[in-house]
């Protein structure tokens, strides 16, 4: 499926893909912030062993969403179904990488959903996800927490929400960091540093101290300022620092900084579940 | 010698002196005159402006040049004056039938004021909708909406999937629909282990299962419902949104019309349609239409390339009279159907001809309703459709806007049926005389529409009082038209022309037309002499010019006569043979001309052979003239024994018909010279028509025929001699040539007037008629006598033959009524250089 040759030094970005819109924007997000970071895009399908399982009890049935008609489930139309919709995948990947001119492959795999992933992402750079899966549900899905959890690496959350996934997906100018203060924060904000020096765009920076660690927010300040003053390039864009008192509600704080994309650390998972804003979540 | 004498010069041409009138030039005469006379159809036009109903639309009829558009003009306007301005007419969207729009009619002024209203009312709403809709408030209230559908959907999902998970199943997304598996230690069992299970187990999972996606229908059965529930809701908060905006600008405009049942009516309706329509409000300006022209890559009309949709909103003035005062007097130059009723255009749309409300473009009815609309009857005629378009739109007293094809109910392709307009307009026809006849008799409507005929004179009575306003006209024209003012001479000589078109000393001509040509001409020559007046010089020097540029012909047969290709004479004496004249007519143009007209006679049976009748050269009128002269002579001389008298009259060297019966006296005299063998002086030239009397009647264009005879004469040279037998009755008419005037006054040239053929025969002869003597014979030496001798002796001399049973000549008429004015425009040319002529 590969049409690159793998090459450890290359930072990858695995997207995982399942046909939803929510991964459809996840994949595009991911080619965008491939082609910053010179990075290679590399899909990942995971055909759900469960399913195949499943379809061999002598009960199995599947109920249609829109016509809620209940069907048997045969052996042969799932693992058809499931190669059309790898078909089709692999078909969107293209499109959407050779568009951003990036360098991309394509995996298919079968097994739990989730263990798939994380295996996957033991050697990923980021890991780039839908924040649900085929039905819409409120919130973040199953799958995209265990692998905030678990994978011990950067979550690129993306969710089709109104407009088209290729909206969903794409970086929004200003990067708005949440900055508490933790390690994780720290590299949430050295990340959204990295990225504002690849493309010029402002940064803003919401200094909250109500977390875990807290220090006070002065101190919190200084500390985001030094940051910013480390990394270099004033013309990269504007930086502004927003405080946000230790006492309010931050998850309202941030709805309250509209627009553009947000870096997170990844123990603040919760308060960005519901938002709909492409989000990078650090650990 | 003749007992009749010659007339003297100055009831040859009465002159115009104007001594009545006070002035030096024209500058000096009150100018305000735009017509005289025409008190007829003055009084016919006043009427049917005056009267209130149906039908009562005018037909001016009247030869072209006389005024008729002035006058028509000049009284309808001045009532128009008078009359209340009409209402505006708009058309407006029928928005329950698109296709049939809707008319409203609207106080003077207001129409206009509507349109503007409705444009400020559609920019209001879109600017308020829109900020209504973009507000906080309603994003808000928006979201919590979608945000309670959406959570309502998908917490049924989670807590389904949460009890599933209790009893240790899962809920899994199969790439179509939801499917039910059991778990054990987090995985789906598989098949083999599911086997090993006990069966009750099997059974127990398999009812879970079962159970599970019994729920699970039930909650995807529920989600259409809440879908509706959320449109619904959706659709109320919408509502209540716009109502805000809408109601309070509906409001103003509502309380601004509340005293126009019609346009509260329609704004009634534009409130409902706004509601339905949000959407048009809130889309981007010409947004619709870009995406419309992206798919086809035509571009759009203009019209449409801004919000297509808020069309429908808008208010087509069709009549605006916001600037007017008083009723409306159109004059329509092209009556063409489509410019009569109006029209619904089309403009093409990617590639397909649309049309809407906005396109109906009225036609010059609805411009002149509540009006006075004048056209020329021959061009509604003749333009296809037109004269039932008016016919119908008077009948029916409305305006109803269709293509001919509509009209014709020859398509059946969907089209606009605008709502008639109702009709309150008079129509003037401008036309000529034959067609108001011909229509009148042709066409049953015509009288019931056009019940008042304004018929005009084409001459009026010449008398002090018409003299002075023709004086004061004349003024009127030359400041009107800008030319050199008249001095008294010229004044009386244009006075003097006008009698002379009309050929009659007593009448002037109401042809303005020809009046105006003159004096522009007059004045064009006494520009080019430098003259800072123009005198009776310069008119004279125009009428010769008018003469020189159409006289071709006549002097080409001038000429022929002077070379004696054409043989006329006019010195000596011939037995039978006399000198005729007649008028030819080419164009505007008619001169006189001579002709010599011989008869012979020869035993036979009563019988005058007219040999022009024979060969089908002459008109009826020319045939009735030579049978009524055989009647006069068996009158006359026939009375005791048969006329035993065979006789033919030719028109010499005539080759292109003749009509008319003014030469009856002039044959009656060669006739009675041939059969009294007396000789008749060919100095004289004879016109005038005959009775079975023997009384000379009136005959016309004795000008043209006098002046005709005089130039010749004058070219072969006057002796003295020479003069013109003209008509009693025709004295009045006399306009003659200064030239003509002039030679008589020198006694070179003479005009007999002549009541009675015995008058005639004695200055032609110069031998006495004679009268009847007690005895019944006439005396010794006269005409009369030579004349019922010698028929006498032939009818003596037949009995002798025996000859009564035979005749020579077997064809012959019967003599009818008395003779009419003959009728001097017969033209019936040919094409070999001899015109048709009437005698």
């Amino acid at each position: 499926m590969s049409e690159t040759v793998p090459d450890v030094r290359v930072e990858r970005i695995v997207v995982a893909l399942d046909a939803s819109p929510h991964s459809v924007a996840a994949l595009e997000a991911a080619a965008e912030l491939a082609a910053l970071m010179e990075a290679e895009v590399e899909g990942l399908f995971v055909e759900d062993s469960g399913l195949l399982c499943l379809c061999g009890l002598p009960f199995s049935q599947e109920i249609d969403v829109c016509t809620t008609a209940v069907r048997p489930l045969e052996a042969a139309d799932m693992e058809r179904q499931l190669r059309l919709m790898a078909t089709t995948i692999e078909r969107t990947m293209e499109q959407v990488a050779g568009r951003a001119a990036v360098r991309w492959s394509f995996r298919v795999r079968r097994g739990a959903v989730v263990e798939e992933l994380l295996a996957a992402a033991q050697d990923a750079a980021l890991m780039s996800v839908g924040r649900a899966g085929r039905v819409r549900r409120r919130g973040m899905g199953s799958t995209a927490r265990s692998l905030i959890e678990r994978s011990g690496r950067p979550v690129l959350l993306s969710g089709e929400r109104g407009g088209s996934s290729a909206a969903a997906g794409r970086l929004q100018e200003p990067l708005t960091v949440l900055y508490t203060g933790t390690p994780a924060a720290g590299r949430a904000l050295d990340m959204a540093l990295r990225l504002r020096a690849a493309r010029s765009m402002p940064l803003r920076v919401v200094v909250w101290a109500g977390g875990d660690a807290s220090p006070d927010v002065e101190a919190l300040e200084e500390a985001a300022r030094g940051l910013v003053a480390a990394a270099a390039g004033d013309e990269a864009g504007p930086v502004s620092l927003v405080r946000v008192a230790p006492s309010a509600d931050p998850a309202e704080a941030l709805r309250d900084v509209r627009g553009g994309t947000l870096v997170a650390p990844h123990e603040q998972a919760a308060l960005v579940a519901d938002d709909e804003r492409l989000t990078l979540l650090v650990p | 010698m003749a007992s009749v004498s010659s007339l003297p010069p100055e009831a040859l041409c009465r002159r115009c002196t104007l001594d009545h009138v006070d002035f030096t030039t024209t500058d000096d005469l009150e100018d305000a005159l735009e017509f005289i006379g025409q008190e007829r159809p003055i009084a016919a036009i006043e009427l049917a402006v005056g009267i209130e109903r149906q039908g009562y639309n005018i037909f001016a009829l009247g030869p072209s040049g006389t005024g008729k558009h002035t006058v028509v003009r000049h009284f309808v306007e001045q009532r128009a004056a008078t009359d209340p301005t009409p209402d505006d007419w708009c058309y407006v969207n029928d928005f329950d039938t698109p296709s049939a729009p809707r008319a409203l009619r609207l106080p003077q002024g207001l129409g206009r004021q509507l349109k503007t209203d409705m444009e400020r009312l559609v920019e209001e709403l879109r600017s308020g909708l829109s900020s209504a809709f973009e507000s906080e408030e309603y994003t808000t209230r928006r979201r919590v909406l979608e945000e309670e559908f959406q959570g309502r959907q998908q917490e049924s999902l989670s807590e389904l999937q949460e009890r599933a998970k209790e009893r240790g199943v899962a809920m899994l997304t199969t790439p179509t629909g939801l499917a039910f598996a059991p778990l054990k230690e987090g995985e789906v069992v598989s098949p083999e282990e599911f086997q090993k299970l006990p069966e009750d187990e099997q059974k127990r999972i398999k009812g879970e299962v079962e159970s599970l996606q019994e729920e699970l229908r039930k909650v995807l059965l529920q989600m259409p419902r809440w879908k509706r529930e959320f449109n619904s809701r959706l659709r109320e908060l919408n509502h209540d949104v716009s109502a805000l905006v809408v109601n309070d600008l509906m409001d103003d405009l509502l309380d601004k019309y509340k005293e126009l049942p019609g346009v509260v009516d329609y704004l009634t309706a534009v409130q409902r349609s706004v509601a339905d329509h949000l959407d048009d409000f809130l889309e981007s300006d010409g947004q619709k239409a870009g995406e419309a022209a992206a798919t086809t890559g035509l571009p759009l009309p203009e019209a449409f390339q801004h919000s297509p949709a808020l069309r429908r909103y808008q208010v087509n003035v069709l009549v605006d009279s916001g600037d007017a005062e008083g009723a409306p007097v159109i004059h329509e130059s092209n009556p063409s159907y489509l410019n009569l009723v109006g029209r619904v255009e089309q403009m093409s749309m990617m590639g397909a001809l649309i049309t809407d409300f906005m396109l109906i473009k009225p036609g010059v009815l609805h411009r002149a309703n509540g009006g006075y609309l004048i056209l020329d009857a021959l061009k509604v005629l003749s333009s296809p459709y037109a004269w039932e378009g008016l016919k119908r739109a008077l009948q029916f007293r409305q305006v109803r806007i269709e293509s001919p094809v509509q009209m014709m109910s020859l398509t059946s392709t969907v089209s606009l049926e605008p709502e008639p307009i109702p009709l309150d307009v008079k129509v003037i026809l401008m036309g000529d005389r034959r067609l108001y006849y011909m229509l009148a008799e042709a066409d049953p409507d015509f009288n019931e529409l056009f019940k008042i005929a304004a018929d005009f004179d084409d001459e009026f009575v010449r008398d002090d009082e018409t003299t002075r306003q023709y004086a004061r006209l004349i003024a009127a024209i030359v400041s009107r038209e800008e030319l050199l003012p008249l001095d008294r001479s010229a004044v009386c000589r244009v006075v003097e022309h006008g009698a002379r078109l009309a050929g009659d000393s007593e009448r002037v001509t109401a042809r303005m037309r020809s009046v105006v040509d003159l004096l522009e001409e007059s004045d064009h020559w006494a520009r080019k002499e430098g003259a800072e007046l123009m005198s009776a010089e310069h008119v004279q020097h125009a009428i010769d010019a008018q003469i020189y540029r159409s006289d071709r012909v006549r002097s080409r047969l001038q000429e022929q006569m002077l070379r004696e290709t054409v043989l006329i004479d006019t010195d000596g004496a011939r037995v039978g043979q006399i000198n005729g004249l007649s008028v030819l007519s080419l164009g505007t143009f008619s001169f006189g001309r001579p002709s010599r007209i011989t008869a012979t006679v020869h035993m036979g049976e009563d019988e005058v052979v007219d040999i022009e009748r024979e060969v089908e050269l002459s008109g009826p009128l020319h045939s009735k003239g030579v049978l009524i002269l055989s009647g006069f002579l068996r009158s006359r001389y026939a009375q005791e024994q048969p006329l035993s008298l065979g006789a033919s009259l030719v028109f010499e060297q005539s080759y292109g018909g003749v009509d008319g019966d003014s030469a009856s006296s002039a044959e009656l005299y060669a006739l009675l010279s041939a059969i009294g063998q007396v000789p008749i002086a060919q100095s004289f030239a004879v016109t005038g028509s005959v009775n079975q009397r023997g009384e000379v009647q009136a005959i016309g264009g004795v000008n043209e025929k006098i002046e005709g005879y005089f130039d010749l004469c004058a070219a072969r040279g006057l002796t003295g001699e020479q003069g013109v037998l003209i008509p009693q009755a025709n004295v009045k008419h006399l306009m003659l040539r200064q030239d003509v005037v002039d030679a008589v006054a020198a006694g070179r040239f003479a005009v007999y007037p002549i009541a009675s053929i015995d008058e005639g025969i004695e200055v032609l002869t110069g031998v006495p008629a004679g009268e009847l003597d007690t005895e019944g014979r006439y005396p010794e030496g006269t005409v009369n006598r030579k004349v019922a001798d010698r028929l006498a002796e032939m009818a003596e001399r037949s009995r002798e033959l025996g000859m009564q049973a035979k005749a020579r000549h077997t064809r012959g008429g019967s003599a009818s009524g008395t003779g009419a004015d003959d009728d001097a425009d017969a033209a019936l040319g040919s094409a070999c250089g001899e015109p048709g002529r009437s005698a």
